[in-house]
């Protein structure tokens, strides 16, 4: 139990789109050990993302808990949440979404400002990341001059800056060809051997999960 | 929270998004801006250069003429009393002529004597009597009725006026010759048999043979510098037009430009302030020139039968004064007997005792001009150069001549002028040719006097207001009007402000609304990367203000741009234009429309910030309560 750093219970999430409820989770409780590389799988609307926005505590649940690191994300105020998951989590999107008009290395350190990290560390922190995946020479780049591996290795080192314990990726690479989609795991790999994150990527794509140390299925909501 | 340098890192990322929506928002807002700033820097100029220009004449004086309401009009000559009075002084008048004609020894023909009173007859309103003053016996009980019902004076003014914190009481008196006329003598010399054309008087504008006697009170903003008054020459403050006249100058035609029409108006300076221009005249009255008149046809009749045997000379003949003397006809030969003689005084007597002059009177009189004012316009505002020169000009007693009444007082032979300038032979229906000033030191005394206290004649002439005993006005300037044009100004500043800061609050809102609702993705990014409400929220913050740091920026350089080529561009043309609008030609002041008050700046830029910031509030306050996710999952 000691090992457990995200432990969800019967987690409920319905929203209304337009007109319609929709049941996006339900009755979903799983616990994720420390540094494990957990793959979440289903299709399009499973519920995957909605899963990876609760635990990041971006949405609020309509029932049940989430415990990250033994903190039930339901009993902070904006602030400490926005806080913690700055500490604790960090994001990926498919869409990787950088800051078109920010140097490369501006864009990875936009969590750092948010966590009020200084400078010199936010710099040094980047460039040890750069070098892990290779952007090094790229930092004083625009992302319009990258290609889009190394917009999403970007966009991962940026979830990374300030260190956080749990790595989400909605769909890292559904925005990627095959071979950087294997480069990206392997990044993802190499980042849980040598800072021990605990990842959780949510993919619809079975040879990414294959990659995973366990993988979950999620169907109309559900954990099957 | 986020820091300040980083915040303004992000902030600087969504100026660059949406450049076109961006750069037409600066544009709009900036425009607006920069129009309220060069409004409120050229109303700061403009109300600067009024306020110096003000100081011109008696345009930063508050003065109030008191007129009185000629009781003669009206009720009171239509009365049944007045008129039965008038009726028994005619017949008391004919029992005293036909009493005096006997005694002298001289006919009278009561029959020939003008009827006291006379009947009208209107179709379907039967007949009226009224009276008729062109009778001795009507006039005498009009002076008799203004003996016994004076007319309010300065004494009267004094108690009216007094709760007005008043600073000064002046009068003046309308000048009415007993008869005759004023002639010029052009090269010293009187011109006898003048032509309508030739004939020169002093034909001041207003008032007809007369000229009006100020207190210098009134007449000394007008004064000229260093013009040594000569003894014994009557002092005048002339218009520019009797200035051109006496100068000789050919009037300007109504269409003159500013240019021309400015270099008169020094040119009159010049040479009235270094010439000591003075004019003779000749005065005469009714039975001087009579006799003038007589020796020219006697001198012309003689000349003419100078041939004719049967002509029969008149037995009493005059002759022309020397041209130079303004002296009397001369008497060439009398041949009367001592009868027709001793007939003729018994007339003079009989007509002196009854209020006809019968002495001739004549007396030279050199005026020398000491001031300038200004003439009213003859147009009667017909121009807009006119409407606004009445507006903001000032005059002397609506651009009479005038002579100060001090240095009337002074002259060795005041008391001589002013037996033929102040007659008490007038016309009584001109008796009322006092007038009284009252100045203040504010406008608001001067309007609260005017509002309470002034009469207003209804259609028969007399006052509407019991109690009321004069009519009031501004006199002399627009001051009042001028200090609500000031204030009118301030007031329509200030609704601009508020224009433009409500449209630039839409239109900022509009902007930045747009500019949040399309950033509720990359704000559900930052708040996947950390973010709290606190952060999104200092970051358009900070981006607000760079926005309206650009607008500040830039309304700033293109509003004081506009003000200081508004200022180059017209700032010549109206120094011109106002130092003939305020009669300030002799000043070295100018018309500055470019008068930058840093303050006034300042609150400018803080409230464009401010209106930024407020442009900001709804659509931000919108955002940060929205949930970012539900944004992203509906894009």
């Amino acid at each position: 139990m000691d090992n457990v750093i995200i432990s969800i219970k019967d987690l409920t999430k319905t929203y209304k789109l337009g007109h319609n409820i929709v049941q996006a989770l339900s009755g979903a409780s799983i616990d994720v050990q420390k540094g494990e590389f957990l793959a979440v799988v289903g299709p399009s609307g499973s519920g995957k993302s909605t899963l990876l926005q609760l635990i990041a505590g971006l949405e609020k649940p309509s029932s049940g808990v989430v415990l990250i690191d033994g903190v039930n994300l339901k009993t902070l105020s904006d602030r400490k949440l926005s806080r913690f998951r700055g500490q604790t989590i960090g994001f990926i999107f498919q869409f990787f979404y950088l800051q078109p008009f920010l140097r490369l290395s501006r864009n990875i350190e936009v969590p750092g400002m948010f966590a009020r990290l200084k400078r010199k560390e936010r710099q040094q922190r980047i460039q040890q990341l750069a070098e892990v995946v290779g952007l090094t020479d790229r930092l004083s780049h625009f992302p319009s001059e990258l290609s889009g591996g190394q917009i999403q290795r970007a966009a991962i080192i940026r979830a990374l800056i300030n260190q956080p314990k749990i790595l989400l990726a909605d769909e890292p690479t559904g925005n990627l060809d095959s071979i950087n989609s294997a480069a990206i795991i392997e990044l993802f790999e190499q980042i849980r051997r040598q800072f021990g994150t605990t990842i959780i990527i949510a993919t619809h794509d079975a040879a990414i999960a294959a990659r995973a140390d366990r993988i979950i299925y999620i169907k109309d909501g559900a954990i099957i | 929270m986020i820091r300040l340098s980083d915040a303004i890192i992000l902030a600087g990322t969504k100026l660059r998004i949406h450049r076109v929506r961006t750069a037409i928002t600066i544009a709009l807002s900036s425009i607006l801006f920069a129009g309220l700033i060069a409004a409120m820097i050229l109303a700061q100029g403009i109300t600067k250069s009024i306020t110096a220009f003000s100081g011109e004449g008696l345009n930063s004086r508050y003065i109030v003429s008191a007129q009185t309401d000629p009781p003669f009009v009206g009720n009171v000559l239509a009365g049944k009393d007045f008129i039965a009075l008038a009726e028994q002084k005619g017949k008391d008048l004919i029992a005293a002529k036909q009493a005096e004609a006997k005694k002298l020894g001289i006919d009278y023909n009561a029959g020939n004597e003008p009827s006291a009173t006379f009947t009208q007859t209107a179709p379907g309103q039967g007949s009226t009597k009224h009276v008729n003053l062109r009778s001795y016996a009507a006039t005498q009980a009009l002076q008799d009725y203004v003996k016994q019902h004076p007319s309010p004076g300065i004494s009267e003014l004094k108690q009216a006026a007094a709760v007005y914190h008043p600073i000064g009481y002046y009068s003046s008196k309308m000048s009415v010759l007993n008869g005759g006329s004023i002639l010029m003598m052009l090269d010293g010399n009187e011109n006898f048999t003048p032509t309508d054309n030739q004939r020169v008087d002093l034909n001041f504008p207003n008032n007809g043979n007369s000229l009006v006697i100020d207190d210098s009170q009134l007449t000394q903003p007008f004064m000229l510098q260093n013009v040594t008054v000569k003894k014994d020459d009557i002092p005048l403050v002339v218009s520019y037009s009797t200035a051109e006249t006496l100068l000789g100058l050919p009037s300007l035609s109504s269409n003159a430009s500013a240019n021309d029409r400015y270099d008169r108006i020094q040119q009159l300076y010049k040479q009235v302030a270094s010439g000591n221009i003075t004019t003779t005249t000749c005065y005469r009255n009714s039975i001087s020139q009579q006799q003038i008149d007589l020796a020219i046809v006697q001198t012309a009749d003689i000349t003419k039968n100078a041939s004719n045997k049967d002509y029969q000379k008149p037995n009493l003949i005059y002759g022309l004064p020397a041209a130079n003397s303004c002296g009397q006809a001369v008497i060439i030969s009398d041949t009367r007997t001592i009868t027709e003689k001793k007939t003729q005084a018994a007339q003079d007597q009989f007509d002196a005792d009854f209020g006809q002059v019968v002495a001739p009177i004549q007396q030279k009189l050199i005026f020398q001009i000491v001031g300038l004012s200004p003439s009213v316009s003859a147009n009667d505002n017909t121009t807009f150069g006119d409407l606004l020169s009445g507006i903001v000009g000032s005059s002397l007693t609506n651009g009479a001549d005038v002579i100060p009444a001090d240095l009337l007082d002074q002259m060795s032979n005041a008391a001589s002028i002013k037996s033929i300038l102040l007659s008490d032979l007038a016309d009584p229906l001109y008796i009322s040719t006092s007038n009284y000033y009252v100045e203040f030191s504010d406008a608001t005394d001067a309007r609260a006097f005017i509002a309470d206290k002034s009469c207003t004649t209804s259609a028969d002439g007399v006052c509407a207001s019991p109690g009321r005993l004069f009519q009031l006005m501004a006199s002399g300037n627009n001051s009042i009007a001028l200090q609500d044009l000031q204030q009118k100004i301030t007031n329509i500043l200030g609704i601009a402000t508020i224009a433009v800061v409500v449209l630039a609050v839409i239109i900022m809102t509009i902007m930045v609304g747009r500019t949040i609702a399309d950033g509720r993705r990359e704000t559900a990014v930052f708040r996947s990367l950390g973010a709290n409400r606190g952060d999104i929220a200092f970051v358009y913050t900070i981006y607000t203000l760079c926005l309206t740091l650009y607008i500040v920026v830039i309304s700033l350089f293109v509003g004081i741009g506009l003000a200081y080529g508004a200022n180059v561009y017209y700032g010549k043309n109206a120094t011109l234009q106002s130092k003939l609008l305020f009669d300030a030609v002799n000043t070295n002041l100018v018309f500055n429309f470019f008068d930058i008050n840093v303050s006034l700046i300042g609150i400018v830029a803080a409230i464009i910030i401010g209106t930024g910031l407020l442009g900001t509030v709804v659509p931000l306050l919108r955002n940060v309560r929205r949930n970012p996710i539900k944004d992203m999952r509906q894009e």
